[in-house]
């Protein structure tokens, strides 16, 4: 914030900091942050400055303004920080003792040599590009590319089973309602049993129809179900909610494909004739056996506004279910991240801006906020910049480690790009500089990198467990829907 | 001059739920029992929008939907549907034959019925004002 000098920046200022101490409380409330923790609850021991050394992560004990570096809590990457460090004669710098190794770390210094160059400074982002300094990361582990190979194969073949469940429903057969049954117990039980992480699935060449509709029920099955879970629903809310976002969109096959996929604006009939689809999925469901009551009602409301806009009955926000906002809020996210026009389409972080500031007459804040919870700061599918210069996407993201998801790097190879998988909570050197704009990417890197179809989520509760047994950083704890 | 609207609806509490704020609301209404009444007050009024039940006796809202929609002299005048279910509906791709400017989801409050006939032919009728 900018203030001039004299009484009127003086008010200015009074004004901001009366308002950031009015709202802390309703925030503290709302979100669940804990209190500042000091750096041995963290793990953290002293250590003299002249035993500093490059690859310890250390912790300042002081304030933000005091030193010259984004952040207080960083892994030394060169000796000019820690010349900065021992220049700041702080009493105490605390270290993470446990991912410290002591002994030499092979060609650590050599591959960090450029950021000692003179005009490298803690703020400064002329970091050379990828063309010009030696690539910080190495292969992914073993363990971690069998994971995602198994996550994979693991989504292409929940994708194929809820493929089999929508179209045995679509024909009116029992068999598929069991097999929906089957997919959200099994969701719901790794959710409450081992606090999931997601991932975007591989889906670059996910180009059959069906197999779209199908990714997008699923999708909305366990983002649903993701955002239930931060809201504390109960086992038999989450139930009937990943029922309901499997299940949504079933009316939409009795819309005309002219109108379903029609590239040029709809008619005023056309329109009219889509916005009837939840009363058809609602209708279909009625016809079978097995689904928990409840469900019919929530996807018959999945198109209303809190400020009575949507459709089909233009509900208000005392009308709807709080089950249909939370499914209204997925839907909207998932529309938005994968509009058809590519100029149009929004990346995962504006997706979430966009329904934060512009949405919040239509749609419920507390479903946004628990959202932005699930998919952390950087939502699987956000295009990032690390801080080698290196291009990437973020594939995988866990509660613990908001700030250090993993990213799939595409490095330019002749004419084509080679694909590279980086943990950064593994890979501490290296960390994002900045979200990218798709309109950025050379046209032939953007063909490449930008999911064709749409992006699918998965949960990964192997990874999450292994992140949260190292993880540094506090999970926030989870916003209520109750109060 | 007002806009003109005929509404066609066996149920009389649901003929004057809807007649009385839009004809307070300064639009001209006309009211019929079943579909066949609606198409002579078409043709006698030549309204701005029609409003009709989807299940009526002797020609439903459907029947007179079409038949409407197959006279060139009428096929320009805005039609909305109002259903209680969308299981009372035709197929789809009939409806999208008929091309059904818009639809009515009972039970529905005056506000959305105003909204939509606000934009189906124009802004809040100014005489009302």
């Amino acid at each position: 914030m900018q203030t001039g000098p004299g009484p009127t920046g003086e008010a200015t200022v009074f004004k901001a900091a009366t308002r950031c101490r009015n709202k802390q409380p309703r925030h503290q409330k709302t979100v669940g942050w804990k209190l500042r923790k000091t750096p041995q609850d963290e793990g953290y021991e002293p250590i003299p400055l002249d035993r500093l050394a490059v690859g310890m992560e250390i912790w300042l004990d002081c304030p933000w303004y005091k030193h010259p570096f984004p952040k207080s809590r960083f892994t030394l990457i060169s000796s000019k920080q820690i010349e900065l460090v021992r220049a700041l004669a702080l009493p105490v710098v605390y270290y993470h003792a446990a991912s410290y190794r002591s002994e030499p770390q092979p060609g650590l210094d050599k591959t960090l040599a450029f950021l000692d160059e003179p005009d490298v400074t803690p703020f400064d982002d002329s970091v050379p590009s990828s063309e010009s300094s030696v690539p910080l990361h190495d292969s992914p582990p073993l363990a971690l590319r069998r994971d995602l190979k198994q996550a994979n194969t693991t989504y292409q073949d929940t994708l194929r089973k809820t493929s089999d469940c929508l179209r045995q429903i679509i024909a009116g057969q029992g068999a598929g309602v069991a097999g929906a049954s089957a997919l959200v117990a099994r969701f719901i039980d790794e959710l409450l049993n081992s606090g999931s992480s997601i991932a975007m699935a591989d889906v670059l060449h996910l180009n059959v129809l069906e197999r779209v509709q199908a990714a997008h029920a699923l999708n909305t099955c366990i983002l649903a179900l993701l955002v239930g879970r931060e809201l504390e629903l109960d086992p038999e809310e989450l139930k009937i909610l990943g029922f309901a976002g499997l299940l949504h969109d079933l009316g939409e096959q009795r819309i005309p494909s002219q109108i379903r996929w029609k590239t040029e604006p709809l008619t005023r009939a056309e329109k009219s004739l889509y916005q009837l689809h939840p009363l058809y999925s609602k209708e279909m469901l009625q016809e079978l056996h097995g689904i928990p009551n409840g469900v019919g009602d929530l996807i018959g409301q999945h198109h209303e506004y809190n400020n009575g806009t949507g459709y089909p009955r233009r509900l208000t926000d005392e009308q709807i279910h709080p089950l249909a906002k939370i499914l209204r809020v997925i839907d909207e996210y998932q529309y938005l991240t994968n509009l058809r026009e590519p100029q149009v389409k929004l990346q995962p972080n504006q997706a979430l801006a966009e329904l934060y500031v512009k949405r919040q007459q239509q749609l419920s804040v507390k479903a946004i906020i628990a959202l932005v919870h699930v998919v952390s700061v950087y939502p699987p599918g956000t295009l990032v910049e690390l801080t080698d210069g290196s291009i990437g996407m973020v594939t995988n993201t866990s509660s613990c480690e908001r700030l250090r998801p993993m990213i799939m790097v595409y490095e330019r190879s002749d004419s084509t790009f080679n694909t590279r998988l980086i943990d950064l909570h593994e890979q501490r050197q290296l960390s994002i500089r900045r979200i990218v704009d798709a309109a950025e990417l050379s046209p032939d890197l953007a063909q490449r990198i930008t999911p064709a179809e749409a992006l699918s989520y998965l949960m990964l509760p192997s990874t999450a467990g292994a992140l949260e047994s190292n993880g540094t950083q506090q999970s926030p704890a989870r916003p209520s829907l109750k109060g | 001059m007002s806009k003109r609207i005929v509404v066609a609806d066996d149920d009389p509490d649901m003929v004057a739920f809807m007649t009385l704020p839009l004809t307070k609301r300064g639009y001209d209404i006309a009211v019929g029992g079943n579909g066949e009444e609606a198409i002579d007050l078409v043709r006698r009024h030549r309204p701005d929008l029609v409003i009709l039940d989807v299940c009526m006796p002797l020609v439903d809202g459907l029947e007179a939907c079409r038949r409407l929609k197959d006279d060139p002299g009428f096929k320009d005048i805005p039609v909305m549907l109002i259903t209680a279910t969308a299981s009372l509906l035709p197929p789809p791709h009939i409806l999208y034959a008929l091309q059904v400017e818009d639809y009515l989801i009972k039970p529905f409050p005056v506000r959305v019925l105003v909204e939509k006939i606000e934009q189906l032919i124009g802004e809040t009728n100014v005489e009302s004002k």
